[in-house]
Parts: C-alpha cells; structure tokens; sequence
C-alpha cells in the first residue's frame, strides 16, 4: 500500500469515529439545552428559612398580597443570597416567576405599585433577581432583592419561583404563607 | 383624518384611511408580551403599526399581558383605501420571530364605514381611551 492509499484509509476511518462522535456531542448539547428550557426540578423551600441554591444561601423573607383595583392583587417577594462570590452569580441570568394553582404563571412588574411604594419604600427601591443586585454585594453580605406581581384577585396556591440559569433545571420554589 | 380632543392636540391628516382597531387581550397560561400588529389586506400586503401617532399606547414594547387580567388594545394603521376590504388584523409576539404563532382576526371593515374625521379621547381613569364617535 502506498503512503498515499494508507493516509486516504486512515482519514476514512477518521471520519467514521469523528463524524457521529460530532453527532453525538451535539445531541447532548441540545438534550442539555432543552431540559434546561422544558424539566423543572423544584427544590421546595419556605419563608423565613434559608436554603442553599447555587452556591449561596437563599431566604425568602417576604411573601404578601395586598389588595388592588379592579379584582387585582399586587405580589410582593422578598428575598436575599449570601455568597461567597456575588459578583459570580452577577453574571448569570436568573428568572423569577409567580404560579398558582391552575397552572397559570405571572412574570414581576417592570416596577412595584403604588401600595408598595407606600408601604414599603425600602424594598420598592430594591432590584430584581440579577446582576445588579449581586454586584452591588459584598462577599458574605446579603444581595436583597425584590419582585412585585399583579394576578387576579381569584388566584389561588401562589408560589413564589427563582431560577438561575446555570443550575437549571433545579430552582427555589417557595409557597405563600397560609394565613 | 383624526385629531384629539383638545385643540392643542396635534390633528394627524393622511392621504389614505386610518384604520382604528380596538380590541381586549389576554394572557391565557404565561406573562406575554404582544409587540407586533398589522393589517394584512386581501392582496396579502401587510401594513405595520403607524409609527406616526403615539395612539398605540398599549401596544409598545415593555407591555405585558397577564393570565387572567384582560387589557385593552388599540390599534392604528395607515393604509390606501383600497386596503381596506377584506382586510385582517393580525398580530404577534413580536416582529423579530417571523415564524413564531400569530394570530388573524377578520373585519367587516368597509370603505363604506368611513368618518371624516375621529377623536382619540385619553381617559383619566376607567377605560384608557375613548374612540368618538363611537358606533
């Protein structure tokens, strides 16, 4: 066989491992891409206790509806992440998202109502879930964040979730607090 | 032609019709945003939102559309005459999936329903805006 034939066989039979060796790492990319989009995995978790959640320690410290106009209520969350390294986190997308019972998912208002900025100036000038609140932490130091919702008044078994990007599909999920 | 209620308002004329489209929506299952109308005419030419008045202003990008909470929608289009019958709102998500579901609402609009002219109240409370004169 001459060097030329042998170079031509071997590159064949490169290209039959590398080729659905290709494939494949491109399946499970899209396999990783699309349970990140579709499966959820909740981790359960209640108001006032921390949990731990990508790489930092998470409490919701407020969860409360107040009544609004026309069959509406207003949303709002409260919650903080101590980590390590926030400025780490600062770089990842995270979701914040309200569901009830039926299914139904509310995504927060660009900014908190009138009631909250009344009741709750302090939060009302808190950010989203994000890279600004996690930047402006210090290591060790709470980032406290907030996000107001409005639902219709009929909804029923609120749950507060937060997701970051990086841990999907495990995310927080937090129920409202029974009165 | 339109021109608001107060004199001080700008009156918009055009060379064509306005085409004034009111309507209600709804989130179903998830928050959405609603950024993209149009008015497809029977030949299949697709006028976009006008850009010339702020009379969109439940339309913008940034809305949202909650489950459950039903807002209001108003629509204005700029097109010629002969657009108008037969002619389809249709409106998206948003124009930058041009595959992503939209939806098609057929109207009885005809040149024969034609105002000389209308005004576009804004409301300070209740509904956002009234449309006059109202049929």
């Amino acid at each position: 066989m001459t060097p030329l034939r042998r170079s031509y066989w071997l590159s064949m039979a490169a290209l039959v491992v590398a080729l659905p060796a290709a494939l494949a790492v491109q399946c499970w990319g899209s396999v990783v891409d699309w349970r990140a989009d579709h499966e959820r995995r909740p981790i359960a978790a209640v108001v006032g206790r921390s949990i731990d959640y990508a790489a930092a320690s998470w409490t919701v410290t407020r969860l409360v509806r107040f009544s609004g106009r026309e069959g509406r209520v207003v949303v709002l969350a409260e919650f903080q992440a101590v980590a390590r390294d926030p400025r780490g986190l600062s770089a990842l997308p995270c979701t914040v998202w309200l569901s009830d019972g039926d299914g139904r998912e509310w995504r927060p208002t660009l900014f908190p109502g009138s009631v909250i900025r009344k009741l709750y100036p302090e939060a009302a000038r808190r950010s989203l879930c994000g890279g600004p609140a996690f930047a402006a932490a210090e290591p060790g130091k709470p980032a406290m964040m907030v996000a107001s919702f409005t639902v219709p008044a009929s909804a029923r078994d609120l749950t507060l979730s937060i997701a970051l990007h990086s841990e999907l599909p495990n995310y927080l999920k937090v129920s409202e607090p029974e009165n | 032609m339109w021109k608001h209620s107060a004199d001080r308002r700008p009156t918009h004329t055009t060379s064509g019709i306005w085409i004034v489209a009111e309507g209600e929506a709804e989130a179903r299952y998830k928050t959405l945003a609603l950024t993209a109308g149009e008015w497809l005419s029977r030949s299949g030419v697709r006028y976009a939102l006008t850009d010339r008045v702020p009379a969109t202003i439940d339309m913008m990008p940034g809305d949202v559309y909650q489950p459950g909470l039903p807002r209001p929608v108003l629509l204005v289009f700029e097109v010629p005459e002969y657009a108008i019958p037969g002619g389809t709102v249709v409106v998206a998500r948003s124009k930058l999936m041009p595959l992503d579901d939209e939806i098609r609402i057929a109207t009885n609009a005809s040149p024969n329903q034609i105002e000389q002219a209308i005004t576009i109240r804004r409301n300070g409370e209740g509904p956002p805006w009234t449309v006059l004169p109202q049929r």
